[in-house]
């Protein structure tokens, strides 16, 4: 038998067909919702409820029509942190990328806040901001705007000098080489930035929601973690975890591959089918 | 016509562009040293040497990439376009966009430059169905003619290219210097093209400039029949002549 595998090898065996996918990934949301239920046997319902209290509990915040105005509100919180932070981060990124003195000053500054928790970003948003909408929206802007910013500049000191040639030996504008050539590349880099960025804008909402906001996913579990009801926390994080998947899936994915379709392996076979 | 006071050997009514006694020095080491050339109109230029020899510096320089440490550049270098060694398609853009993006510092509209692209696609020998597809779904031979298409949207009076049929088989390679040489004749074009290939130099040039490892002039010749003309004889006799010429310079700087 021999040891050595090919990586062409590895990536073949690691794609499997949609269906395979599928079935592989319910078996392992349904070991998962049976170890759930076998430990709600074991403990007590306020140390882990059942999935059925959960469900229960969910349907109950759904019914009471607290849960979907609370969504909103933090679906809205996460958008406009994560576009403030995008706006930011990326001119920012790109500025510097373009300016070494403006690269060497904001570097620094911005390293150092990506090294801040954003727990502390929560501390001193309620300071400043005090209890409100306000102050989660800053934590979320404030946490990620580094994330973007490292992920842009990346960008930047990757463009392909013959393609910048290019561009100059075509004589364009700033704005159409811009249009053209960096921002298509930029792309590359910021539309993964991006994902794990959205991904960690709503994580920073429930929480600042947590500690200092009066409605939101977050406040709904301060108020049922204070009434020491388990299954209506456990019934939030679902809420909180199922619409942020549904984002991620429904919306981030397909603008995904909308954007670099040149990216896209399915619609690449189809079109070298078709020629 | 543009006519240059300062061009060696006299001035040529059809001249384009005219590099005199240019030297070139890039990062401290000269590349191109004292190297005259003229650039006609409806003209084809190859130019010969061994690599590294500063033929792609000469390219830069004619297009305005670079300017010279000494010397002049003259001539209407406002309309130059390029054709890289390596195509530099822009991957997230269809073969269509490429080439429309030759366009864009025209005054041509988006309708305008989106007709213009597929008429220059389809000049260029690119079948229909491969407009849409990106420069990674395309041969080489393919993105050797989109590359071509982009540079003639830009509406160039002087054409430089890279080497750019480099890795093509033979018959590709054929085929491509066939139509490049009916675009320099159909559209009045001065086309510089350097080139490791005295065959192909030999096929389609009219003239061809040779350079040496230190970045001179090594000689100059002006092809005697006119491309259409040139049979396979008298191509090989011409390759087998610049060989000897190119040797026998060396021989003698050595």
């Amino acid at each position: 038998m021999t040891a050595s595998i090919s990586i062409s090898k590895l990536k073949a065996t690691s794609s499997p067909g949609v269906l395979q996918q599928a079935v592989w990934s319910g078996a392992g949301l349904l070991a998962l919702l049976v170890a759930w239920w076998l430990g709600s046997l074991a403990l007590s319902p306020i140390a882990l409820p059942s999935p059925f209290d959960t469900l229960s509990a969910l349907v109950r915040i759904l019914v009471d029509g607290l849960a979907l105005p609370y969504l909103l509100e933090t679906a809205l919180r996460v958008l406009g942190g994560f576009v403030a932070a995008v706006t930011i981060g990326a001119s920012l990124g790109l500025a510097a990328g373009l300016s070494a003195p403006l690269r060497f000053s904001v570097g620094p500054i911005l390293s150092m806040m990506l090294a801040v928790p954003p727990i502390a970003w929560v501390v001193l948003s309620l300071l400043w901001f005090g209890l409100g909408g306000q102050a989660v929206i800053f934590t979320i802007a404030v946490a990620l705007i580094p994330i973007v910013f490292i992920a842009t500049l990346q960008g930047m000191r990757t463009i392909d000098p013959a393609l910048v040639e290019m561009a100059e030996s075509f004589r364009l504008s700033f704005s159409a080489s811009l249009k053209e050539v960096i921002l298509p590349h930029l792309l590359s880099y910021l539309l993964p930035a991006m994902v794990t960025a959205f991904g960690i804008a709503w994580k920073v909402a429930v929480m600042a929601e947590l500690l200092g906001a009066h409605s939101g996913l977050g406040s709904g579990l301060a108020i049922a973690r204070s009434n020491l009801d388990t299954a209506e926390s456990f019934a939030w994080i679902l809420l909180a975890v199922g619409s942020f998947l549904a984002v991620q899936y429904g919306l981030i994915q397909p603008l995904y591959r909308r954007l670099e379709p040149w990216r896209d392996e399915t619609a690449r076979s189809r079109r070298q089918s078709a020629s | 016509m543009t006519s240059f006071a300062t061009q060696p050997g006299g001035a040529t009514p059809d001249a384009l562009a005219a590099v005199t006694a240019a030297c070139v020095e890039l990062g401290g080491r000269p590349v191109l040293q004292g190297v005259d050339l003229i650039v006609e109109a409806a003209c084809l230029t190859a130019i010969i040497g061994p690599s590294g020899c500063g033929k792609t510096t000469l390219l830069r320089l004619l297009g305005g990439l670079i300017e010279p440490t000494q010397g002049r550049v003259e001539g209407k270098r406002e309309r130059t376009a390029f054709v890289f060694q390596d195509h530099r398609l822009l991957p997230w853009r269809t073969a269509l966009e490429n080439v429309a993006l030759g366009a864009l510092s025209t005054a041509a509209g988006r309708p305008e430059r989106q007709r213009m692209a597929e008429r220059l696609l389809s000049e260029c020998g690119l079948s229909a169905e491969a407009y849409r597809l990106y420069p990674a779904e395309l041969s080489g031979g393919m993105r050797a003619r989109v590359a071509l298409a982009r540079a003639l949207a830009a509406a160039p009076h002087l054409l430089l290219l890279d080497e750019p049929f480099n890795g093509l088989d033979l018959q590709m390679r054929r085929s491509l210097q066939t139509m490049l040489r009916a675009l320099v004749e159909r559209r009045g074009l001065a086309a510089v093209l350097v080139t490791h290939d005295l065959l192909e130099a030999a096929r389609i040039a009219d003239q061809v400039v040779a350079i040496s490892a230190s970045g001179r002039v090594l000689f100059r010749e002006r092809l005697s029949h006119p491309p259409a003309k040139r049979d396979s004889d008298r191509i090989q006799a011409a390759a087998r002549r610049l060989m000897q010429r190119l040797e026998a310079t060396d021989s003698d700087r050595n």
